[in-house]
């Protein structure tokens, strides 16, 4: 740079300035300092060893989920589906006693689904879908249909409950006097023996 | 089974140092222009040493990307350059900077003799401020045009590589930073004149 005629600068004077300028150099140990940087570095930061050993985490942790969510869900699976099968062969109970605790039970499901929000509604239709720890209600599917019918005919107003709910269970019959039993006393003749030699066949 | 294993390791160890030896060449071949991009931007010895080795580093760790001479220079030039930003914007509480140094034959392309007076040196110091000035005013992005520029000797077209830009791009905002360069230089000799 020509210090005395900055106005006349030529860009190849600026030029040669700024070279100057920025023509430092790092110091004789630098390239060894980032070897050794590097080499610290090294053990950690393979880049294959680094993808490889992520991808290979990632793939064991999905597959034990896997393995345990299948396994969870089958045993599940196998206890609810058979279930049912053993509930339809039984006799659904048709005695007045029984109507009446189906109804109390009807009641309750109809007050329990009132006050559930609506998604949990279709929890309770599902209940395979529910991983609870709390016994599980099993009601066979064809009750539980007549159970919806009863509830919904309730609420319409087509079927009216309060004759049956006031009526009076009937009241249990006293038990008869049940007569003894004479039981002779039973006498035990020993067996003759028999005339003639022992052992000799007749 | 085991002798796939043993060829399969192998092959990795082969690639290892290969690509250790890669890098060896590079770092032989970028040290100086890391450090001189950093400087350019820090001017302290030891933290433009510092942010160009971390540079290096970062590109040790993704050097599967940067097989490419071109490339490896590239991004190692931009990395370096972003980091000294960092560095210097964060670096606020450094108050007492190292003294300008004044790189030998600044003056005029010669070694300094044993008759350069003290009053020639500190004349030639205050060049170097006066200089320095005037490139820190320029905006940022004609700032790593010129100094990449006058790094090395690059030509447009090496400048243009480096910062993936047109030799279009580069040329113009050369030319404007020289511009800006004499006329800041100027201002302030007439202002140190007065």
């Amino acid at each position: 740079m020509d210090a005395h005629r900055l106005d006349e600068m030529s860009d190849a004077a600026l030029d040669r300035d700024l070279q100057a300028l920025l023509a430092a150099d790092p110091s004789p140990a630098f390239v060894a300092r980032v070897r050794s940087a590097i080499a610290a570095e090294e053990p950690t930061s393979r880049p294959w060893f680094g993808a490889w050993s992520a991808v290979l985490a990632v793939a064991a942790t999905i597959a034990v989920v896997i393995v345990t969510l299948a396994g969870y869900r089958g045993s599940r699976g196998q206890v609810v589906g058979d279930r049912p099968a053993a509930l339809a062969t039984r006799p659904i109970p048709n005695s007045g006693a029984a109507a009446g605790v189906g109804l109390l039970v009807a009641g309750l499901q109809s007050r329990a689904l009132d006050r559930l929000p609506r998604p949990s509604r279709r929890i309770v239709a599902a209940p395979q879908a529910i991983a609870s720890a709390e016994p599980e209600v099993l009601v066979d599917p064809r009750e539980a249909a007549a159970l919806h019918v009863l509830i919904q005919r309730m609420r319409n107003g087509a079927i009216d409950l309060a004759p049956l709910l006031t009526r009076p269970l009937p009241a249990a019959t006293a038990a008869s006097e049940v007569a003894g039993i004479e039981i002779p006393v039973i006498t035990i003749q020993p067996i003759a023996p028999d005339t003639g030699e022992e052992g000799v066949r007749k | 089974m085991h002798d796939d294993v043993a060829e399969l390791a192998g092959g990795f160890v082969t690639a290892d140092r290969t690509a250790d030896q890669d890098f060896e060449a590079r770092l032989v071949e970028s040290s100086t222009l890391a450090f001189r991009v950093a400087y350019s931007v820090l001017r302290h010895q030891q933290d433009a040493e510092d942010i160009a080795q971390e540079a290096f580093v970062r590109a040790y760790r993704c050097f599967s990307q940067l097989h490419d001479r071109e490339r490896f220079r590239a991004w190692l030039v931009r990395m370096t350059w972003r980091l000294a930003l960092d560095r210097r914007r964060g670096d606020r509480r450094r108050q007492a900077r190292e003294s300008l140094s004044v790189p030998a034959g600044f003056a005029s392309g010669e070694p300094p003799t044993e008759s350069a007076s003290h009053v020639d040196d500190l004349v030639a110091r205050e060049r170097a401020e006066h200089l320095w000035s005037a490139i820190d005013a320029l905006p940022e992005k004609i700032r790593v045009v010129v100094v990449l520029a006058n790094i090395e000797g690059h030509d447009i077209a090496e400048v243009a590589r480096l910062l993936a830009l047109p030799a279009g791009t580069v040329k113009s905002r050369l030319f404007i930073a020289r511009q800006r360069l004499k006329e800041h230089l100027q201002w302030m000799r007439t202002d140190s004149t007065r």
